[in-house]
């Protein structure tokens, strides 16, 4: 535990760590304030404008003669306007804010923080590898065991504490703003939301983790940076573009499932041009946690043994 | 002698890559006795830095065993390392981290408290400069933050490998110092080091390793002993003189211009036999071999390459 207290303090004291936890938090800041300001409620001046142009619009001939035709040949004037009049709400530009839609804002923030996680996790034990002073702890803690848990867990609390907290005050923010601006809450949204935020914070202490014991295997944060990058390349751009089963597979679609429950997504085969039938494939829960779980199992496990058997400078 | 602190027993260290394999310590057996200052004297490459890793858990022997305090290391690392205390080639350190917020986390690893840090700065004169970052630090404030962050157990074995270098002579002297106090304080100190003339200073005892070999080790007067002292005798007839002593039994080494007399010291014997004999020496010179001599040649890494062979040699190499 003495340990452990002791890698919470080296993590929260290295300068690159709290630059990205710094630009995480306007990350979210970004996205939240960039949600609401696209969602805002339209003004007293909007409304306004939008009621003249709605009326000047409406008045056009090119309106005018179709809904004359409509009422002449049905007789439902209400349904006959409700077809070819436009309403106020088509000049406001933008949606209204639906605080049951919160997946997409949330999977967005947590990208953010899951991939600072990574950062985080994995510069706070590149830098000990960097600096040389792996060795210099290693002599005063010789326990490897005992030190790989410390890191991890500090990497681990460190990642979760700083995705809990800018996560609570994104998601606090847009919460605030839909009851201030009267948008409807059905009942247990609130539950959900929080149910989603908390898998969002364990997503980013997983991810946290996986960068802390990838550099352990690879004593580079910039080899692990250059993995991530082969992948992200490799992987979830051209792979699922050339090979459609490849989505089944990649990390994305299961970290949505995750955070948001889920969900089928419709593949189609790479060299289909037309009528062909796609395979639907069922990203659950259950099994995005079973697929990152073991992911992450087996690099820890690896990065464990190697740490054991390394030779440190 | 006493029980040992550190004891090797046939180490090993293989490193191999795909094509080859290098082998920096081949069978080392070593014994550092409990207290005073024990130095470990090895050409580049010899394997000193190699067993001090082995020794301290950073690298892994390739086979072989090795012990401190008389317990088995690796396995019982965790509990003799509380009184092991050491500095491994540079001293390595967070960068942005200030002198004392390095040493606090290393304290705090241990649970020694945070009045020490002030103790051990003042011990090592850095007290002044302890807020300020690590990497603004010289090399010698560097050297002097290792040796405050190994003092900080109370260790009863030091373990320094070039703990000097770098350092201006001001600073060389102050920590040579420091070591001999730390060795008449009952610390045992296991000093690694290129600079032979210090070392011949401030050591108890030494051992030279070559190619990964322990190839002398005892007190210092014992190694230089081994090696031998002499004397050189410049006469007129060489050849005659050399006879003369050679039925004497004494071991004459034929040099251009002059003989060496090895084992011996008594000057005043050899210019009477030689007087009696009716040859009068020109020249009289007690030759004894210094820790340098001893060192180039056992190592074999004399400047030429060739063993050193000048007046100030001594015996064969044991």
């Amino acid at each position: 535990m003495r340990l452990f207290r002791v890698e919470v303090r080296r993590l929260f004291s290295r300068r690159a760590v709290i630059v990205m936890m710094v630009l995480g938090a306007l990350a979210v800041g970004a996205i939240a304030a960039g949600v609401l300001y696209e969602n805002r409620p339209a003004s007293a001046a909007e409304l306004a404008r939008a009621d003249r142009q709605v009326d000047q619009y409406n008045q056009e001939p090119w309106v005018q003669r179709p809904l004359a035709r409509c009422v002449e040949k049905t007789g439902d004037v209400e349904r006959c306007e409700a077809r070819w009049l436009l309403t106020p709400d088509n000049f406001y530009g933008r949606g209204q804010l639906q605080p049951a839609q919160y997946k997409p804002w949330l999977i967005s923030m947590t990208g953010v923080v899951a991939a600072l996680g990574l950062l985080i996790g994995a510069t706070f034990v590149g830098a000990d590898y960097i600096s040389g002073s792996m060795g210099t702890q290693l002599l005063f803690e010789p326990n490897r065991r005992k030190v790989w848990l410390a890191k991890a867990g500090a990497a681990v609390v460190g990642v979760g504490l700083f995705s809990a907290v800018v996560l609570l005050l994104g998601n606090g923010a847009m919460w605030v703003f839909a009851k201030s601006w009267d948008r409807p809450i059905r009942p247990g949204l609130l539950g959900d939301y929080v149910a989603a935020g908390g898998r969002a914070v364990l997503l980013a202490a997983v991810a946290g983790l996986a960068g802390y014991a990838l550099v352990m295997v690879a004593r580079h944060t910039a080899a692990v940076l250059g993995l991530l990058a082969v992948y992200g390349i490799a992987g979830e751009a051209v792979l699922r573009n050339v090979w459609a089963g490849s989505e089944k597979w990649l990390f994305s679609n299961h970290a949505f499932a995750w955070i948001g429950g889920d969900f089928k997504r419709r593949i189609y085969p790479s060299d289909c041009y037309d009528g062909c039938r796609p395979e639907i494939v069922h990203f659950t829960q259950q099994f995005a946690a079973t697929y990152v779980g073991v992911g992450l199992l087996a690099v820890a496990l690896a990065s464990l043994l190697v740490f054991f058997r390394r030779d440190v400078a | 002698m006493s029980a040992p602190v550190v004891e090797t027993t046939n180490l090993r260290k293989e490193y191999r890559t795909r094509q080859s394999s290098v082998v920096a310590v081949k069978s080392l057996s070593l014994r550092i006795p409990s207290g005073g200052v024990h130095g470990f004297l090895g050409p580049n490459g010899s394997g000193k830095t190699t067993t001090i890793r082995m020794l301290l858990g950073l690298a892994r022997a390739s086979s072989g065993s090795m012990q401190l305090f008389g317990q088995d290391v690796p396995a019982h690392l965790p509990d003799v390392m509380g009184k092991v205390g050491a500095i491994v080639e540079q001293p390595k350190f967070f960068g942005n981290f200030s002198g004392r917020k390095n040493l606090e986390l290393l304290a705090d690893a241990i649970g020694v408290p945070h009045s020490r840090i002030d103790t051990v700065l003042d011990e090592v004169g850095l007290r002044d400069r302890s807020g300020d970052r690590f990497k603004s630090y010289s090399l010698g404030m560097k050297q002097r933050l290792a040796i405050a962050a190994t003092l900080l157990k109370q260790p009863q074995l030091l373990i320094l490998d070039e703990p000097t270098n770098g350092l201006d002579p001001a600073g060389i002297r102050e920590i040579r110092d420091m070591i001999r106090q730390l060795g008449d304080s009952g610390v045992t100190v296991m000093l690694s080091s290129h600079i032979l003339a210090e070392v011949q200073q401030v050591c108890d005892h030494v051992s030279i390793i070559g190619r990964g070999e322990l190839l002398a080790s005892g007190s210092v007067d014992e190694v230089i002993g081994e090696s031998g002292s002499g004397v050189k005798v410049g006469l007129p007839d060489l050849e005659s003189g050399a006879a003369v002593l050679t039925s004497h039994g004494y071991a004459v080494r034929r040099e251009p211009g002059y003989l060496v007399v090895d084992g011996v010291n008594d000057n005043a014997a050899i210019t009477k036999l030689l007087a009696d004999s009716g040859q009068y020496v020109s020249e009289l010179t007690s030759v004894r071999a210094d820790l340098e001599s001893v060192f180039l040649e056992l190592t074999g890494t004399t400047p030429d390459g060739a063993l050193a062979a000048d007046a100030t040699r001594g015996g064969a190499a044991p």
